[in-house]
């Protein structure tokens, strides 16, 4: 089956082998996953603090290309866009005469859009749609006894999704587990990395930062699994940062669940990105 | 009147409240829950960044609620408040909480009360700035415009993470386009002033 995904600006900079690794996986399980064609920003979560109108007509545009295009499910690795464009749907229901003058100006503009579209992460679709099993199948016992945390994130679930899973997410251990991987109860797993913090106020947060590395640190784990890229850039590129400040040693493989999920394939390390890892794990991969 | 000078800064009288505030504020999306709250404090103690707030959820929605607008909008808590909706999935009144701040963060901006060389409103403008021009948002440009603004040390100090990105290739100097932002842009500009 082919899958069409919302890429986001990360997945084509800091988060490129996010991007690589879903689409090796993805391969490895008979499914195609193309990129959104001429998507612009989704609206980031800044763009709210300025221009309501504007932040939902950015995110709106996407979902018009790809109902236009057909697309059913649009597969949505960056948690964060996620909600920025969920939130488009979640208005029309709540604020129904602000999104009738959004979307239809943008009809004027030849952009039109009818709601048909689902926001997805692809680990749901992964779980949900592709199967345990399938994935079980696949598995080589490359990873076991690998320890992971998982790490979800703020925004996996919230505020949309499934309710019980707003702070107890398990797709990505259950999946773990059936591969023979070793997930660790980590506590610590919807809690949020600080966003944008880390680049405006440092203080607060590198503190986060350091609390959810502290965390995972001390449950011994090989490495973290992430499935938003601005989680596992805030939690990988500060790492030596964090660790002289607060005085202890908190460094530790922070890599995409798709890349945990390909290197238990035997994918190899090119098709994964892990040669653009900071901090590469421990594995003994192909 | 003035509160005599020991008193400035720690104390708000009567007379230096906005009672109309909170109208203002429920009259925005999101806004109209705020007189439901229960001040419970549920929203406070999720909130994982709460700990630096100036004051916390629970206690702004009150201010709001209260007509102090002045500590309300230059308040640090709109700007740190990171938008991850712990509150308001938790919130048993259903108050929007998130939505909330980013309305006062809004109106802090056109307000002109954010407080001062605080990064946050910089990053926002800036990130703006470059969405409008290119459709897309370029992360190495931002993380430089914003340094250069608020404290250009800073790019020393970020610059090792800079060349790791770079040399992964994870970084890109010029950013990508879309296939026509200037229509892009030009749309903007009338679904803003459509949807004022
Ligand atoms: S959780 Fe809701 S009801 Fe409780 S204090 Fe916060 S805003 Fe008020
Ligand atoms: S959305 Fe903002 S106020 Fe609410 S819990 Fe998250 S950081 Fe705190």
């Amino acid at each position: 089956m082919k899958y069409t995904y919302y890429p986001g600006c990360s997945l084509k900079g800091t988060g490129r082998n996010y991007g690589e690794s879903l689409t090796a996986v993805y391969r490895a399980l008979d499914h195609d996953l193309e990129p959104l064609a001429d998507f612009n920003c989704c609206g980031f979560i800044a763009y709210m603090s300025i221009d309501q109108a504007q932040a939902l007509a950015l995110a709106a545009r996407n979902l018009s290309l790809a109902e236009q295009g057909g697309v059913k499910d649009l597969l949505t690795p960056c948690t964060a866009c996620q909600v920025v464009l969920n939130r488009v749907d979640d208005f029309r229901v709540r604020y129904p005469k602000l999104m009738d003058q959004v979307l239809g100006t943008m009809r004027e503009w030849g952009l039109e859009y009818r709601g048909t579209v689902k926001i997805k992460h692809p680990l749901e679709v992964l779980y949900d749609d592709v199967g345990i099993e399938a994935i079980k199948a696949r598995g080589q016992g490359k990873l076991s006894g690998f320890r992971v945390a998982c790490y979800y994130g703020c925004l996996y679930n919230r505020p949309h999704g499934i309710t019980e899973e707003r702070f107890f997410p398990t797709r990505m251990e259950e999946m773990f587990s059936a591969l023979g991987i070793e997930p660790v109860d980590y506590h610590l797993k919807t809690k949020c990395c600080g966003g944008s913090l880390s680049n405006t106020v440092e203080a607060v947060g590198l503190h986060s930062i350091f609390l959810l590395l502290q965390g995972a640190k001390r449950l011994n784990v090989d490495a973290i699994a992430t499935t938003c890229p601005l989680c596992q850039f805030n939690l990988e590129a500060y790492q030596d940062r964090v660790s002289s400040m607060f005085g202890e040693d908190v460094r530790v493989p922070v890599m995409y669940f798709s890349q945990v999920l390909g290197m238990e394939f035997g994918l190899s390390g090119e098709q994964l990105g892990l040669q653009r890892l900071f901090v590469p794990a421990k594995v003994a991969t192909a | 009147m003035k509160a005599p000078p020991f008193l400035q800064g720690k104390i708000t009288f009567e007379n230096q409240v906005v009672p109309g505030f909170a109208a203002e504020v429920a009259a925005i999306p999101g806004g109209e829950g705020i007189f439901e709250c229960l001040q419970c404090g549920t929203c406070s103690g999720v909130c994982s960044v709460a700990p630096y707030m100036d004051y916390t959820p629970r206690r702004l929605i009150n201010m709001v609620r209260a007509g102090f607008k002045d500590e309300v909008l230059h308040s640090r808590t709109v700007w740190l408040c990171t938008g991850c909706y712990a509150c308001a999935v938790n919130c048993p009144a259903g108050i929007h909480i998130t939505d909330v701040m980013y309305a006062l963060k809004r109106l802090a901006i056109r307000n002109g009360s954010h407080p001062r060389r605080f990064p946050i409103p910089v990053l926002v403008s800036e990130f703006i700035r470059n969405v409008r021009r290119t459709g897309r948002s370029n992360e190495a440009e931002l993380v430089v415009r914003v340094a250069m603004k608020v404290n250009p040390l800073r790019l020393l100090r970020a610059a090792p993470t800079g060349l790791k990105l770079l040399r992964t290739g994870r970084m890109h100097i010029r950013g990508a386009k879309i296939e026509d932002p200037r229509r892009l842009d030009s749309m903007l500009e009338s679904v803003s002033e459509a949807g004022k």
